[in-house]
């Protein structure tokens, strides 16, 4: 195979890169879907992407079915449009795809809202504010967040999650270590591959919780965060109809009810003090 | 809402993508040279008069060829530590890729060896060569021969496995992919983007060793 | 082996027949894909050997991983087709097997000799006639135990679809891990069902190298994934 075939066979193998980029770009702009809400009550589903391990938020069990705050939330929308849901595992850079090319109607992932996420999908009003924080070893010597980037710590996130910004923010000194999911994050802390996480102090609570004795959270916060149910962008029908789902579930209670279920503790207020 | 390619978006990335290219292209040469130190000595040992030494490469050998990278990975990062034995995310992978690329390097080079006519080893020995001047000049030029092209192909191979470094939180391509994807919400671009990083360096390998293969093995018509 | 373990191992289980079926699926599809691909390939007509080509160099040089984002993500975008997970992992595998396997059958039907080919042309055989009672028959004897290899090789890269949540054999057993905390025994017992699984298929294919008297083991060589 050293010969000039060869080399016709690496020039072919560049050609075909580019080749199929342009055929992506050229079918990808032709392309017009029906209103979410019409294909979600024809089909009779309606398909939700969640995280598959983010307890109490959700978690798939090992046999494979999902639960959770997120999950019962999800569930009760169903309920609430009188369809059946169908859940869609995925992890933090998935539920954004998922919405992006419509694999999913909504994402309920403890998915945090911001401007610069909302110009390629749509976010409802929140349904919980949360607020990120660093989760260390109980035996950690840092108390506090200025501490723990004085000495310049290995901190485990998601990729792409809302602490790819705040983490640099606020501990410039620390060194980023990159995860999928939540589950590995909280491994390398738990084995020393990493000196502390940055989580919602809600997820921290649990893990916490879970393994007795072995974490805690350092003092000061990273970020604000409100979490709020994704949809896919430009459909402003579905948006009126997930809105008002949101008031209404918060208003009623059942947001509260949900979360006591699932954290332990009473709901902390969704309103903003400015 | 159609989705609209967006290039542009990614120019502020394209810094990251150079760091993330090199890395890929380092942990696959370390992966290399050291899966072919690791599979010389498997070969050698499946090829002793011992047979607890042939038993143990022989396991090795089946151990990597069937078991998923991915778990060979994971293993080395998350469960290795409960041991005690912590390393690095870019140690963790080239730890992980190397016994897994050792696996099929140390069957490349078996079969190198056994292509060696068994009488030159007699010959030589009838010679009066030492068993290091017998490798060094009659064994190893024609085991290179034979294991050059497969050795590209593992390269290649390599390089493209190199991408599930990802999951142990290594810095490489396909991380960039991931990461830049999630916080620019341009997937499709960025997925596009490393495509083609990959294909360039495997192309480059491939090309690259035909080359350099051309150079070495000038005339005989046989080897090409 | 704690007891909770025990208690998971049924849904291993289940989960290692998941991902047997879902890589012979691929590995069927693939086999279809890989004929259509070496037959293009060893076509006069220079175009289709030239679009074989292509698309055999292309899968040689992108990770499985892109390619499984780019069908599970990307189809719905590009074409409208929504593929479940499960869909997504075949259709990625068969695509990167189609690859394989072509190389593996192109290489079986070159094995037979020319001659024959034009032995058959003169004794006034039509494509499929000769196809099907001289060229296939013979190239069987070498395209079958690489094809054991490649089995193999997709069973293993099977394990990529846990990254996009699909809950097969790796994915329950990362699962299993969360619920029980610690790292070491469950991610063991994957690396061994792993291995038991694959070792016995290939104790098959070397029993098939045997019956054929064919070495077959560098044609598939290469890091799987």
């Amino acid at each position: 195979m050293l010969s000039k075939r060869g080399i016709m066979k690496s020039l072919c193998g560049i050609a075909a890169v580019g080749l199929f980029g342009m055929a992506t770009l050229a079918s990808a702009q032709a392309q017009n879907a029906p209103g979410i809400l019409q294909s979600i009550l024809q089909r009779g589903t309606i398909r939700i992407a969640v995280l598959g391990s983010l307890p109490p938020y959700s978690r798939v069990m090992p046999n494979g079915e999902p639960e959770g705050y997120d999950i019962d939330i999800a569930k009760r929308l169903a309920e609430a449009l009188k369809v059946k849901p169908e859940f869609i595992i995925s992890d933090i850079p998935a539920r954004v795809t998922a919405l992006q090319t419509r694999k999913a109607d909504v994402t309920i992932a403890d998915f945090t809202r911001n401007v610069e996420r909302s110009t390629s999908i749509a976010f409802t009003n929140p349904y919980l504010v949360t607020t990120m924080r660093l989760l260390l070893p109980a035996n950690s010597p840092y108390k506090t967040i200025a501490e723990a980037n004085e000495a310049g710590i290995r901190v485990a996130i998601s990729r792409g999650g809302t602490a790819e910004r705040a983490v640099p923010a606020n501990m410039p000194k620390a060194q980023i270590i990159r995860f999928n999911t939540q589950a590995d994050e909280l491994n390398a802390v738990l084995t020393g591959q990493a000196d502390a996480m940055a989580e919602d102090n809600f997820y921290n609570g649990n893990a916490i919780k879970e393994n007795p004795g072995k974490l805690r959270e350092a003092e000061g916060d990273l970020a604000r965060a409100e979490i709020a149910i994704g949809l896919p962008a430009g459909d402003a029908d579905w948006l009126r109809v997930l809105n008002l789902f949101v008031d209404q579930f918060n208003a009623s209670g059942d947001n509260k009810k949900l979360f006591q279920k699932w954290f332990g503790f009473e709901q902390p207020p969704i309103q903003a003090k400015y | 809402m159609p989705y609209y390619f967006s290039f542009r978006s990614i120019y502020p990335y394209l810094g990251d993508l150079a760091a993330a290219a090199q890395a890929t292209l380092l942990l696959s040469v370390l992966a290399i040279v050291l899966s072919v130190a690791i599979g010389s000595g498997v070969a050698l040992m499946r090829r002793s008069d011992s047979r607890l030494l042939r038993f143990t490469g022989g396991l090795y050998v089946e151990v990597m060829r069937n078991t998923p990278l991915l778990v060979i990975l994971y293993i080395v990062y998350f469960a290795l530590p409960q041991l005690g034995l912590r390393m690095s995310p870019f140690n963790s992978a080239l730890i992980g890729l190397t016994l897994n690329s050792a696996g099929y390097m140390a069957e490349i080079i078996r079969a190198g060896l056994v292509a060696v006519p068994p009488g030159q080893f007699e010959a030589a020995a009838s010679q009066g060569f030492t068993r290091v001047q017998l490798y060094r000049h009659i064994v190893l030029p024609q085991v290179f021969r034979t294991i050059y092209a497969p050795l590209g192909n593992q390269f290649i191979a390599v390089i493209l496995a190199s991408s599930l470094a990802s999951a142990v939180a290594v810095e490489e391509v396909a991380s960039w992919m991931q990461t830049v994807g999630s916080s620019s919400f341009r997937f499709f671009e960025t997925f596009v983007i490393a495509a083609v990083v990959y294909l360039v360096l495997c192309q480059i390998v491939n090309l690259g060793r035909i080359a350099i293969g051309r150079w070495l093995f000038r005339q005989p018509e046989a080897y090409r | 082996m704690s007891a909770q373990l025990l208690t998971y191992m049924p849904l291993l289980l289940k989960a290692a027949l998941v991902t047997i079926w879902l890589s012979w699926l691929a590995l069927l599809i693939g086999a279809v894909g890989g004929t259509l691909i070496a037959l293009a390939r060893m076509s006069t007509f220079l175009p289709l050997r030239l679009l074989a080509l292509l698309f055999t160099e292309f899968f040689r040089s992108i990770p499985i991983l892109i390619v499984l984002f780019f069908v599970f993500f990307g189809m719905p975008l590009v074409f409208g087709i929504d593929l479940s997970p499960f869909t997504a992992t075949t259709v990625a595998l068969a695509l990167h097997a189609s690859s394989t396997m072509s190389e593996v059958i192109r290489a079986g039907l070159e094995s037979v000799g020319k001659g024959q080919w034009e032995a058959a042309r003169a004794a006034g055989m039509t494509y499929w006639q000769m196809m099907r009672h001289v060229i296939v028959p013979q190239a069987l004897r070498v395209i079958l135990p690489p094809s054991v290899g490649v089995y193999i090789a997709t069973l293993k890269e099977s394990s990529l679809a846990s990254i996009i949540g699909y809950v097969e054999l790796t994915k329950t057993g990362l699962l299993i891990r969360e619920t029980m905390g610690s790292s070491f025994v469950p991610l063991l017992l994957l690396a061994l069902i792993y291995f038991l699984i694959n070792y016995g298929i290939s104790l098959g294919g070397a029993a098939l190298e045997r019956r054929f008297h064919v070495n077959t083991r560098l044609m598939t060589a290469g890091a799987g994934q």
